[in-house]
């Protein structure tokens, strides 16, 4: 069976099918003592971590005046205050509703192939041009999800005239296609 | 009102010209397919054609370069409808519900009713210019720093409840979009802020580079690692043609779009995409389907989609009538319009007139060519997701890398839209939502920059905001939303605790 | 940045193996590929066309491509930080404008030297700047303008592009030399600045004549004075502030190729030739004066001496101003 992307494409793939969705979540099951696999939890904990080092360097810093003349660390502190604020509230609202992380999905392996591909996109566009970087970034990204050799290289190559043909004599963009 | 029918007829005699024709085709054209490719945007496509158009007449020259700017426009609802990726600001409310709508195998009338509603907010924004485009004119000067805060305020208060989950989450994450937008040079002191000596990061960080990052890196991840045996983006396809059902529920979001788009984007610096943000919002609270966006809505297309092309065409206002350019799109028009030896200027519609009442004749013919071309071009876009995501996702990747670097000619960009695709795919498995980010990422930075100003100008006075009867309006209007967004929400919560 | 450099030894290396020896004996095939040009500004922008349409009369003198490479970022810091670290061989060359040396005063790590690190080839193009008022304003002259500015001290706001653009200097110079003292309101680039000037909310602008000038023939700005040496022609009525007594608010902006130092003489020579040939061409002439920009090409030694003098003169505006970036 094929399940679509309906089931968890999106971030907000929560309400696609709320009778799929919210309304059991996996986190009803396991009650109390699982404080640690509070969703919610970690998310407020990350903007107050975020929110507070943001408000902390401000002020540390730069310049911060005076409200009816503020200098350059004024409202940088005062966001990082309201997301470290608003990060509690979304701490709170997690403890209350204990909604759980769900179990399974993720998959370090997609993220780390797809990340790293990009990046070496970015590094090796600017010295060795348009071919090696695509057929690279092709190469990596393709580990997300490994299939045969033979295919990725067809994509690797197909991807990347595709690449030559829009960007270079398309938009005529000035870039590099050859390491030399 | 004779003189404007004359000169529009005038405008249609040079618009019509045969030479003209073809460059408004070209531009078009150029314009859908660079507009489709994820974080390629006008700017860059204006800028690498201009010297095309230095062997052009004037007339020729500026249509197709007005084409491009509102083909892309066209394009790139494409691209957030199909796949989820906003190629500029003013796309992000049209990813919202249009790739609800995809996914839901309703591409075809989504990818419709956003050229129809494009269409028909062009159509009007054109007949503004024509006809008012001195009034407005003296409107936008009516805009100072106070006006542009107190507006932006309201636009972000508005939107910042956008999405269906957790209050406190999409404030926590319009305030995060904020400071990430702070990241750069403070224009007040010149300082850099949160640049950590970076001197790339001297001019901010690139839009495209969070929404690629937030969007694109971070849905590919998320589609791959999440959801094993999916061969293809979306498993069905429905019709290709909005039912009469669909048209009749985007008919009044339309308008309303229309209305907003046409009077935001008078105002140079922020009215396109503010135009697309407010017209959501306020589609949220009166749209008779309201319960339904955010999961596939059409009218949370139309009115977006109107909203951003009417607002797209009366950008053309303060560029041609003051000669100030609204955006870097258009600081470039401009340049286009010096190299053909015209001084873009009050005094360009007297004149200029066959160029003036031409480009706006041919914005009119663009607009329809435009819906025309894309019509038909619906069923093509659609077929894009059916190819195996395993060769779709790489060949994404590859036209978003290229859409990155080619903002700054930097591979850093790059690199830092891969940090925001992992930083993206934290908030998607902790389900926060980043739509409100960008919101806050376009509008903080302006809110901050503009309530500084006004300060300056009033030499430390903040009662300018609600002395200015504008800025006053705008206010009130804030703290009207706050208490009617807070009252329902506080009834929910308890309502949710009796629940449970 | 490091990568860079060890890539750009590992390029040297290999081109020394190949027997490829940058210098003196590649002048006379000079150039025998494409050369780039480094425009440190976004494409579009004011800069860049200036780039794109020297380049187009260089191509067709020298005989082989010359490739527009865009590195926008920090008014300019950026690209001209990139062009420090190319190979000193003739096939980069990198547009250099005013910012540069305004810049270089004002932020300390900016990451290049105009005098140090780059040789001059050659002036391209000069615009003036002049002192705007919104039509209301009760100033008809220069004069007038300075004498209102003085009753009251800091009343007065300017605005301009940004802190530390050239418009902001322009203002600090003139305040320095007039003994005023006017209130600095910044705003998201020039264009912004002057919506707010015609609707009166600044009194005072010091803007490029390319991108005020049609706005001061229709009427919504009045033009109080040129700050340049000489009168612009493309507002011949308005004088130059030496005109009207204001002695020392003389620069202008100005655009020129620099290469990386290290560049051969003779290749140096061969570009500033080209140059020169290129900017006598009337029809680029014309191109550059529909911008705004006057085409005055020069010698190498010429463009140097007017860098040093410039860099001198906002070094000593932005120390006695008080100009930072706090």
């Amino acid at each position: 069976m094929i399940r679509t992307f309906e089931e968890s494409g999106l971030p907000d793939d929560v309400d696609v099918q709320p009778s799929r969705g919210r309304q059991a979540p996996p986190c009803l099951n396991d009650q109390a003592g699982n404080v640690i696999r509070v969703r919610d939890l970690w998310a407020g904990l990350l903007f107050v971590a975020l929110g507070s080092s943001a408000a902390i360097f401000a002020a540390l810093n730069y310049r911060l005046g005076t409200p009816s003349s503020m200098g350059p660390g004024f409202f940088p502190m005062l966001v990082g205050i309201a997301v470290a604020g608003t990060g509690l509230g979304v701490m709170i609202q997690g403890l209350v509703s204990r909604e759980l992380f769900e179990r399974g999905g993720g998959s370090l392996r997609a993220l780390v192939a797809v990340t790293a591909g990009v990046l070496a996109f970015a590094a090796l566009l600017r010295p060795f041009g348009l071919i090696v970087s695509v057929v690279i970034l092709v190469v990596i990204a393709r580990l997300a999800r490994p299939g045969r050799w033979r295919e990725t290289a067809v994509l690797a190559a197909v991807i990347t005239l595709l690449a030559i043909a829009v960007f270079v004599f398309g938009l005529q963009m000035p870039l590099k296609v050859l390491p030399l | 009102m004779t003189d404007i029918w004359a000169n529009l007829m005038n405008g249609f005699a040079v618009a019509a010209e045969p030479i003209n024709l073809f460059y408004c085709f070209v531009g078009v054209t150029l314009g859908t397919l660079i507009g489709v490719l994820p974080g390629v945007g006008p700017l860059v496509t204006i800028a690498v054609l201009l010297p095309l158009t230095f062997g052009l007449p004037p007339e020729a020259a500026i249509i197709m370069l007005a084409g491009i700017y509102y083909g892309a426009a066209y394009g790139g609802s494409t691209t957030a409808i199909l796949v989820n990726i906003p190629g500029e600001t003013s796309s992000v409310m049209t990813c919202l519900d249009g790739h609800q709508m995809a996914r839901q195998g309703r591409a075809g009338p989504a990818l419709s009713i956003a050229a129809i509603s494009s269409f028909i907010a062009g159509c009007f924004g054109t007949l503004l210019i024509a006809g008012f485009a001195p009034p407005l004119t003296e409107l936008a000067l009516k805009f100072g720093p106070p006006e542009y805060f107190s507006m932006i305020l309201m636009a972000l208060v508005l939107t910042s409840v956008l999405s269906q989950g957790s209050l406190w989450k999409s404030v926590a994450m319009a305030f995060t979009g904020i400071l990430i937008g702070l990241v750069g040079t403070d224009i007040t002191s010149g300082v850099r802020r949160f640049t950590f000596g970076v001197p790339d990061l001297a001019d901010g960080i690139d839009f495209v580079v969070v929404a690629i990052g937030l969007f694109a890196i971070a849905d590919i991840v998320h589609n791959l690692g999440d959801a094993e045996n999916k061969d293809t983006m979306v498993s069905k396809i429905g019709r290709m043609m909005p039912s009469r059902r669909d048209l009749k529920d985007s008919f009044w979001a339309m308008v309303r779009g229309t209305g907003i788009g046409s009077l935001l984007g008078i105002l140079p610096g922020a009215g396109q995409s503010i135009a697309s943000f407010t017209s959501y919002a306020v589609e949220q609270k009166v749209n008779k389907n309201r319960a339904e966006f955010g999961k596939g809505a059409v009218a949370g297309v139309a009115a977006p989609e109107a909203a951003n092309n009417a607002a797209a065409q009366t950008a053309f206002i303060p560029t041609l009538t003051l000669g100030l350019p609204s955006s870097p799109t258009m600081a470039l028009v401009l340049g286009a319009l010096m190299i053909q030896g015209i001084a873009p200027g009050p005094r360009v519609i007297v004149d200029h007139p066959q160029l003036f009442w031409g480009l706006i004749a041919s914005m009119w013919i663009g607009n329809l060519m435009l819906v025309i071309l894309n019509l038909p071009m619906v069923g093509i876009w659609v077929r894009l997701l059916q190819v195996p995501y395993k060769w779709l996702y790489p060949a994404i990747l590859m036209f978003s890398c290229i859409g990155v670097y080619s903002v700054n000619n930097s591979g850093l960009g790059v690199a830092l839209a891969a940090l925001f695709g992992v930083v993206g795919y934290v908030f998607i498995k902790l389900k926060c939502e980043p739509a409100p980010l960008i919101l806050g990422f376009v509008l903080g930075p302006m809110i901050e920059d503009n309530f500084r100003r006004s300060m300056l100008l009033s030499r430390g006075d903040a009662t300018v905001f609600i002395t200015e009867p504008i800025s006053a309006m705008f206010i009130a209007i804030t703290f009207l939303a706050i208490a009617a967004m807070a009252l329902p929400s506080l009834r929910k919560t308890k309502e949710q605790a009796v629940q449970e | 940045m490091k990568i860079t450099k060890a890539l750009s030894v590992v390029a040297a290396a290999a081109a020394l193996s190949l027997g490829l020896t940058p210098g003196a004996s590649l002048a006379q095939d000079y150039p025998s590929k494409p050369i780039t040009f480094l425009v440190p500004y976004a494409a579009g922008g004011n800069g860049d066309i200036v780039a794109r349409i020297v380049a187009e009369g260089l191509q067709k003198r020298l005989g082989k491509p010359v490739v527009i490479d865009n590195r926008p970022g920090a008014g300019g810091n950026i690209g001209a930080a990139q062009g420090t670290r190319a190979a000193p061989d003739g096939y980069t060359i990198m547009l250099a404008t005013n910012t540069h040396a305004i810049n270089q005063n004002l932020f300390p790590d900016a990451g290049y030297d105009l005098l140090t690190d780059f040789a001059s080839v050659s002036l391209l193009t000069r615009t003036s700047t002049v002192l705007l008022v919104p039509s209301a304003s009760k100033a008809a002259s220069a004069k007038e303008f300075i004498d209102e500015a003085k009753a009251k001290p800091g009343a007065l706001n300017f605005g301009s592009g940004g802190n530390g653009t050239s418009g902001h200097a322009f203002m600090a110079l003139f305040m320095l030399k007039t003994d005023t003292d006017l209130t600095h309101i910044p705003y998201a680039g020039e264009a912004a600045s002057y919506t707010d000037l015609i609707a009166g909310r600044v009194q005072a602008v010091f803007g490029a004549v390319a991108s005020s000038s049609e706005m001061v023939k229709a009427g919504q700005l009045r033009a109080l004075a040129i700050a340049a040496p000489e009168r612009s022609a493309v507002l011949p009525d308005v004088p130059t502030l030496a005109e009207t007594g204001v002695e020392g608010v003389d620069a202008y902006m100005w655009q020129g190729i620099v290469v990386p130092k290290g560049v051969p003489e003779d290749i140096v020579a061969k570009l500033n030739t080209a140059v020169t040939e290129s900017l006598k061409d009337e029809a680029l002439r014309a191109k550059l004066t529909q911008q705004g920009l006057v085409a005055s090409p020069s010698t190498p030694q010429e463009f140097h001496s007017m860098i040093e003098t410039d860099l001198g003169r906002w070094g000593e505006v932005i120390k006695a101003a008080g100009i930072k970036i706090n």
